[in-house]
């Protein structure tokens, strides 16, 4: 799989420059206007986008079909896409909680521990792999064109769900979701934690079973 | 030893059927598949790589079963597709750290030497090379990480003469080894008729025949005559022909012919690998119509 990480790695250098630098501007934007949190929404959108873009471009040159002519397994293949996404999520979430501790400690008042800043950070990871868990095993399986209807049904479901966890956290909307967040410390923070690792979980394991089904 | 081993290889698709194909590539030698466009050739090729499901049949590389052995035995398996696809963003470069990361045994001095013995532009991007220019990076790295089985989908398409002879010479000295051996697809017959070994015959999803060139060669021959001479020759002798006002011209089995040749003083010249294939072709198509 190293392999196929080298590529994505290349091709993200080549065709995602423009998505990173909107991602660090947004970051950037959510830093310094504190508090405002919807801002953040745009960069996990973008980042959770990669393995989408990578896919587009992969199957323009034909390498899904190509792909089938070296040594890598179905599921090397699609688990390179979910440690794509992953990475990309945790770069963005890292970048986001150091911006946050680095504020703290210039700002007066605003200084926050450590325990805030994994909650931060956890979070973050939750929002940035809801969209590639859904998108995925589509795109995997049945390509970028088709998979791009299940993208819009995503961005939908991505809104509500930013929503139904702000007022389960007590609130409405996503500042309400991410002030939860900063105070990582209840059973229900841990619990989302949980479900979102099962639901990246079964969302690999079925990938790779749709994948496999796929005729190159 | 036989390196590669297909058996009763059957595939669907609609309008299309690749119909119980058999075929043995020993070690050391060369296979031409041949056939015109939409024979058969990459589904072949796409079955004996597991790229697709087989719906009955079997295929053995290195004498393992394919289904079971996939993906490590690509790691001895030298593959180019008919159309190379590497992402349009990487160079030559880049792809040879992605090969190095990809296979065990991957050689970047040979696939150096491969760009400069092919003359592969090093700094453009992929996205940027000529279609000669895809192939032949593809035959690079297909060459550089020790294989000892090549299938090659069509690999002279879109390369020059010069080009193409080089290729051809290249998997000449690959089969010197004993240990290797190559399966190669083209409907350019003079570049397979130059190094194969072995030639088999698709037509339309059907085994023509598989047999080694030089019996071949020797056991076909194209008999030049009257119409009415043709009309005499026993029929399961002459595999097909072409009458013109100038007389005819037939593609016939030599050792069925000793008596008539003597008989008639037949002419018999020899027969290309080219000429055998359309006149078989033809012979096919016209037998399918009556």
């Amino acid at each position: 799989m190293k392999g196929l990480l080298r590529k994505d790695f290349y091709m993200m250098k080549s065709y995602c420059k423009g998505s990173i630098l909107l991602v660090l501007i947004f970051l950037g934007a959510t830093i310094v206007a504190h508090e405002n949190y919807l801002f953040l929404l745009y960069p996990f959108l973008i980042v959770s986008l990669f393995p989408m873009t990578l896919l587009s471009y992969e199957e323009q040159a034909g390498w899904d079909r190509y792909v089938g002519a070296f040594p890598y397994s179905k599921a090397a293949v699609v688990s390179s896409k979910y440690v794509v996404a992953l990475l990309s999520t945790a770069a963005v979430a890292l970048i986001f909680a150091a911006g946050l501790l680095i504020r703290g400690a210039f700002v007066s008042g605003e200084r926050i521990s450590l325990e805030t800043c994994l909650g931060i950070f956890l979070s973050m990871m939750l929002l940035g792999i809801l969209s590639p868990g859904l998108l995925l095993p589509f795109l995997l399986r049945f390509g970028v064109a088709k998979g791009r209807v299940v993208f819009i049904c995503v961005v939908a479901v991505l809104a509500a769900a930013v929503g139904a966890l702000g007022s389960i956290a007590g609130g409405s909307g996503a500042d309400a979701f991410f002030l939860t967040a900063l105070n990582p410390v209840g059973v229900k923070f841990w619990l989302f934690c949980l479900a979102g690792i099962l639901y990246y979980a079964l969302s690999w394991g079925l990938a790779i079973w749709l994948y496999r089904k796929k005729e190159l | 030893m036989n390196t590669l081993e297909i058996k009763g290889l059957t595939k669907h698709y609609r309008g299309f059927a690749l119909d119980g194909v058999d075929l043995v590539l020993p070690q050391g030698c060369i296979l031409g598949l041949i056939g015109e466009n939409g024979a058969g050739k990459s589904t072949t090729i796409k079955l004996i790589l597991n790229m697709i499901r087989a719906e009955e049949g079997s295929v053995r590389i290195f004498g393992k079963e394919n289904v079971a052995s996939m993906p490590s035995v690509l790691e001895n398996v030298g593959v180019v597709l008919d159309e190379v696809g590497f992402p349009g963003c990487l160079n030559t470069a880049q792809i040879g750290k992605i090969m190095e990361d990809t296979y065990r045994n991957w050689e970047e001095e040979t696939y150096q030497g491969y760009l400069k013995q092919l003359s592969v532009p090093e700094k453009k991007p992929f996205r940027d090379f000529s279609k000669g220019n895809k192939m032949k990076l593809g035959i690079a790295v297909a060459l550089s990480h020790q294989a000892k089985l090549l299938i090659l989908d069509e690999p002279t398409s879109g390369l020059d003469p010069v080009v193409r002879d080089q290729v051809v010479d290249i998997l000449g000295n690959f089969t010197r080894e004993e240990s290797h051996a190559v399966l190669i697809s083209s409907h350019i017959v003079s570049d397979l008729e130059r190094i194969c070994d072995y030639i088999a015959f698709l037509h339309q999803g059907k085994l023509m025949l598989c047999e080694e060139k030089d019996v071949l060669l020797e056991e076909y021959g194209l008999a030049h005559c009257t119409a009415e001479q043709l009309a005499e020759l026993p029929k399961e002798a002459v595999k097909g022909s072409k009458s013109s006002p100038y007389g005819a011209e037939a593609l016939v089995r030599k050792s069925l012919l000793r008596e008539e040749r003597e008989r008639q003083g037949l002419q018999i010249s020899p027969v290309t690998i080219e000429e055998l294939f359309v006149y078989m072709v033809k012979n096919a198509d016209q037998g399918r119509k009556d």
